[in-house]
């Protein structure tokens, strides 16, 4: 059970050009987890066109002043909250727009994959463009609404959101050797809503590769007189995909109740319990010798004093 | 952090290299360099002059004759590898524990043997195989035996003005068996120990012959001599061979370092001598 995606606010700007293409403005910018397509997922749906009219723009303060971050698993309930209140503020106004270009009442406008239509006539669908250039004022006449669509929302996030994991390790320990192959590993989940399953299962992959490193790998060692000794990767050992079997998971969805996407951070949890199961799965599989883990990384020389012999 | 400056040489001809070797100075030979490098960045190593041979012709070659393969100084170690897949199950699994293919591309057999690094695979192996190295220097050729070789981490019996040209390896006899084990925090990581034993066994069914080396044991790659004798000429039975291999590791002197105690590693190298001295008795008779 992680508190995930702190508060207190992040913040989206959405604006349409004149071809109804999108840019998506927040302060969250990307560590490389793929926001620029969740966010765009999020903003494709709630204005009902294309995603690939969208273009997101994280931490720039010439296109959104204001900002938190990324950290804390925060960046899908946060940022994603605001892009999808300002896209649902900038799909009102496309249907305003809408509404007064095909003479139809606003509730009967139907946007998707950018063509708005009336709903039941089918011969009235117009291209997103259109309906904005209509929106444009001429010598002759004004625009049709307000040359207006974009929208700002900082979304406010009073507390956290509460995900929850179990992840399973099998692990084979070489009792003559002390070292601790991984055999399997499981994660079960619940993010609430999945935007995008191919991402989330990366952020799972990732976390446990983390994980797996503090669990067997990853450590600071300093001498008596304080100097670092694991001052390179060549003593400070991450983990590589040779030390990894596939991560399977499980994605259980029960949306949050606390924002409207229903989602919950999904970024570190898969870093957090791994040491807690691979030291399981270790004191697990050493039973017969009465071994108890209470420290990690469990590498080959400490596993062998767990068996008295080293 | 970028390497120290250092002057550069590239020979064409081996008396060119070798009078640059000579030519005074710390000089160092770059080959693969997939440890040289890495040094140099990190300032361990200070050379003033890199003698590049990679445009030295004719040694390039892996040459089997009479029992014994010799493999030229610009050999790399994938190159081997590839030759071992259809020749020699022990070299290939030996190489699989080189470092990662991409480093095993161009990484030398001859610059990983005389690096010397006490945790390396290839100098256990040359040890275990009774190997040379063929130095070459301003008063002509000489072959350095493997157990003259090594002196200390990292050091060897090669003068700084002489150049490996080539190592040789003898190769185990038909019908002898091989063992390799090896312990690494990581795959391709070097060892905190390993060992490697070639067996033979006379008509009788007595062990014949007994070749046994460590590496990451000590501060050199160091045979298994206390184990080979206690072995040599006996019925081979599991609690002789246990008790061997606690005869060769009880004579090792580890050093403990951040990834393993000197304890660890001497227990470990009995667990692994007894392994791969078993693994070597059931493939007698089959591939070597």
């Amino acid at each position: 059970m992680e508190g995930t995606a702190i508060g207190p606010y992040e913040g989206a700007t959405v604006r349409l050009d004149p071809s109804g293409h999108a840019v998506v403005a927040t302060g969250a910018c990307c560590q490389g987890q793929g926001h620029e397509t969740s966010f765009a997922q999020i903003a494709a749906d709630a204005l009902g066109i294309p995603l690939e009219w969208i273009t997101v723009v994280g931490g720039d303060t010439a296109a959104i002043p204001f900002g938190v971050g990324t950290f804390a698993s925060r960046s899908a309930v946060n940022a994603g909250s605001s892009i999808h209140e300002a896209s649902g503020r900038v799909k009102d106004k496309i249907v305003a727009a809408a509404a007064a270009l095909l003479e139809a009442s606003p509730g009967d406008i139907e946007v998707s994959e950018g063509t708005v239509s009336v709903r039941g006539a089918p011969g009235s669908a117009t291209p997103l463009a259109t309906v904005i250039r209509a929106a444009v004022p001429t010598f002759a006449k004004p625009g049709v609404s307000d040359l207006d669509f974009e929208a700002t929302v900082y979304h406010h996030q009073p507390t956290v959101t509460y995900t929850s994991a179990v992840h399973v390790a099998v692990v084979d320990v070489d009792t003559g050797t002390g070292s601790v192959a991984l055999r399997r590993y499981l994660v079960a989940h619940d993010c609430g809503k999945v935007i995008n399953p191919v991402i989330v299962e990366g952020q799972i992959h990732g976390g446990v590769a983390q994980g797996v490193g503090g669990g067997l790998l990853e450590e600071m060692v300093y001498d008596e007189q304080a100097q670092l000794l694991t001052g390179t990767f060549m003593d400070y050992l991450v983990p590589t995909a040779m030390e990894l079997p596939d991560i399977e998971t499980v994605h259980l969805e029960y949306p949050s109740p606390r924002n409207p996407l229903g989602v919950k951070g999904v970024g570190e949890g898969g870093a957090i319990s791994p040491p807690a199961a691979i030291a399981n799965a270790v004191e697990d599989a050493l039973a017969p010798f009465g071994a108890r883990v209470t420290r990690t990384p469990l590498g080959p020389s400490v596993v062998l004093g767990l068996l008295g012999k080293s | 952090m970028k390497p120290a400056p250092f002057e550069y040489a590239a020979p064409r001809t081996l008396d060119e290299a070798v009078g640059a070797l000579a030519s005074g100075g710390d000089a160092k030979v770059l080959a693969g360099g997939q440890s040289l490098v890495p040094m140099l960045a990190l300032r361990l190593a200070r050379p003033t002059l890199l003698v590049d041979i990679n445009r030295l012709p004719g040694l390039d070659g892996i040459r089997e004759a009479s029992g014994m393969l010799e493999i030229g100084a610009l050999v790399r170690q994938r190159a081997l590898e590839r030759w071992a897949a259809s020749r020699s199950p022990l070299f290939a699994d030996v190489l699989q524990h080189v470092a990662h293919p991409p480093i095993r591309n161009r990484g030398t057999v001859v610059g990983n043997v005389v690096h010397a690094d006490p945790a390396s695979e290839l100098p256990a192996l040359l040890l275990c195989l009774e190997g040379v190295v063929v130095a070459r220097g301003p008063r002509g050729e000489r072959m350095i035996p493997a157990d003259r070789f090594y002196r200390a981490p990292l050091t060897t019996a090669l003068g700084p003005d002489e150049l490996a040209t080539a190592v040789r390896f003898t190769l185990p006899p038909a019908g002898a068996g091989w063992g390799f084990a090896e312990v690494s925090r990581r795959h391709g990581d070097f060892a905190l120990v390993g060992a490697v034993a070639v067996v033979t066994r006379g008509g009788d069914g007595t062990l014949d012959r007994v070749r046994l080396a460590f590496f990451g044991a000590a501060g050199t790659p160091v045979r298994g001599t206390a184990g080979e004798q206690a072995l040599a000429g006996q019925a081979p039975t599991a609690a002789r061979i246990g008790e061997a291999a606690r005869a060769a590791a009880a004579a090792l002197s580890p050093d403990g370092d951040i990834h393993a105690t000197a304890t660890y590693r001497r227990h470990v190298a009995a667990t692994l001598a007894e392994r791969t001295l078993t693994a070597a008795l059931g493939r007698c008779g089959a591939a070597r």
